[in-house]
């Protein structure tokens, strides 16, 4: 469903580059978790690499860190669509996220601190042919729905150079 | 002091507007293209290449709308004039002069000259919230746009781009009027329990 050659990706942005000595590929209903220490460049590489290369081919949902500032564009969208605005912040990520009836990839960026258990039944997961997740609570069960695990391993050997790993969970 | 610097950067936009924009320099197009380099060269000094960038990026797309339509008129000759063209493009480098003329004259005021402002209280809190809420709420635009950019959401309306510019449009004000809520009330706080040093 999704492939990334093995290459360096260079992300202009944050100024770090990216080394894949292996290409990935994943196939229809997978889960990958983005795992790796704080300031390792997870979220550089989702923003700067992952997602303009998966947005070419799919529609896709992105909960971003900065949740807090998206959460106003999420507003903004459901009210557009004459939708009801729900208060509770989980309740606005569940209904925008239903909002979108056609949507192949989902990706989340230490969004399922808001749901932990209940992430699945919120957002549906098997709905989506593609999740990425980016989280720090270590939390597999809610995404076993996916029929693929993945763990996507960063690890930053230099102060601009971050090596990418895949290791297949499940 | 702090006047005459308020003053003085009041007075260098009024200027600017009564000379470059309703004035006899509006339509001289390599005055105007001067004056456009020296706002680039300064805002680049102040705000580095990033920021001169972030800065031409608001602007670009009403940049591109005016030279649009100013085609669109020269070729259809409207109302019989054939200088549309011409008078497109100056307005093209007007419009982002005054932008950088405006902002950069009104970033240079810091909080610290609106403390020293000899104006009311009430006068000098509404200016001190409304700068911090630009200072704020400005870089959201960026960040709105790129979310929006990435929204599957409008993709069955009529005119999706329009719709996603709607929302980013709608998310700034939504932004703004929370922020400066905020502002607002951590301002009052502060006076509230100020006290003064023993």
């Amino acid at each position: 469903m999704f492939e990334l050659p093995a290459a360096k990706y260079p992300a202009p942005r944050s100024g770090l580059n990216y080394e894949l000595p292996v290409a990935i590929q994943l196939p229809h209903s997978s889960c990958v978790f983005l795992q790796g220490d704080n300031g390792a460049g997870k979220t550089s590489f989702l923003e700067e690499v992952l997602v303009p290369k998966i947005h070419k081919a799919y529609d896709l949902l992105y909960l971003a860190q900065d949740i807090e500032i998206q959460q106003t564009t999420m507003i903004a969208t459901l009210a557009l669509l004459n939708q009801p605005v729900p208060d509770f912040l989980p309740d606005l990520i569940t209904a925008w996220i239903k909002a979108a009836t056609r949507c192949q990839v989902l990706i989340l960026d230490e969004i399922d601190k808001y749901f932990k258990k209940d992430l699945d039944q919120a957002m549906t997961l098997s709905r989506f042919s593609l999740v990425l997740t980016v989280s720090h609570i270590n939390l597999q069960a809610p995404y076993r729905s996916m029929q693929h695990g993945y763990a996507l391993r960063f690890q930053r050997n230099h102060v601009r150079t971050v090596t990418l790993s895949l290791e297949h969970l499940w | 002091m702090v006047m005459g610097k308020v003053l003085g950067l009041l007075i260098l936009i009024l200027a600017y507007f009564a000379w470059f924009v309703f004035g006899p320099w509006y339509d001289h197009l390599s005055l105007q293209g001067i004056v456009f380099t020296t706002l680039v060269v300064s805002s680049l000094i102040r705000h580095g290449w990033s920021g001169t960038l972030r800065s031409l990026w608001i602007i670009f797309p009403f940049v591109l709308t005016l030279i649009f339509f100013g085609i669109i008129f020269d070729w259809f000759q409207l109302m019989g004039r054939s200088d549309w063209l011409n008078d497109s493009l100056v307005k093209a480098v007007v419009f982002p002069n005054s932008f950088l003329v405006t902002k950069l004259c009104l970033e240079s005021i810091s909080f610290r000259d609106l403390i020293a402002l000899p104006v009311s209280q009430k006068t000098r809190r509404s200016m001190i919230i409304l700068k911090a809420v630009m200072g704020k709420c400005t870089p959201l635009l960026f960040r709105f746009r790129f979310f929006m950019s990435l929204s599957p959401h409008f993709h069955n309306q009529r005119w999706p781009q329009f719709w996603r510019l709607c929302a980013v449009v709608m998310a700034l004000y939504i932004s703004i009027y929370r922020q400066a809520e905020q502002t607002r009330d951590l301002y009052d706080h502060r006076q509230t329990f100020l006290r003064e040093k023993p």
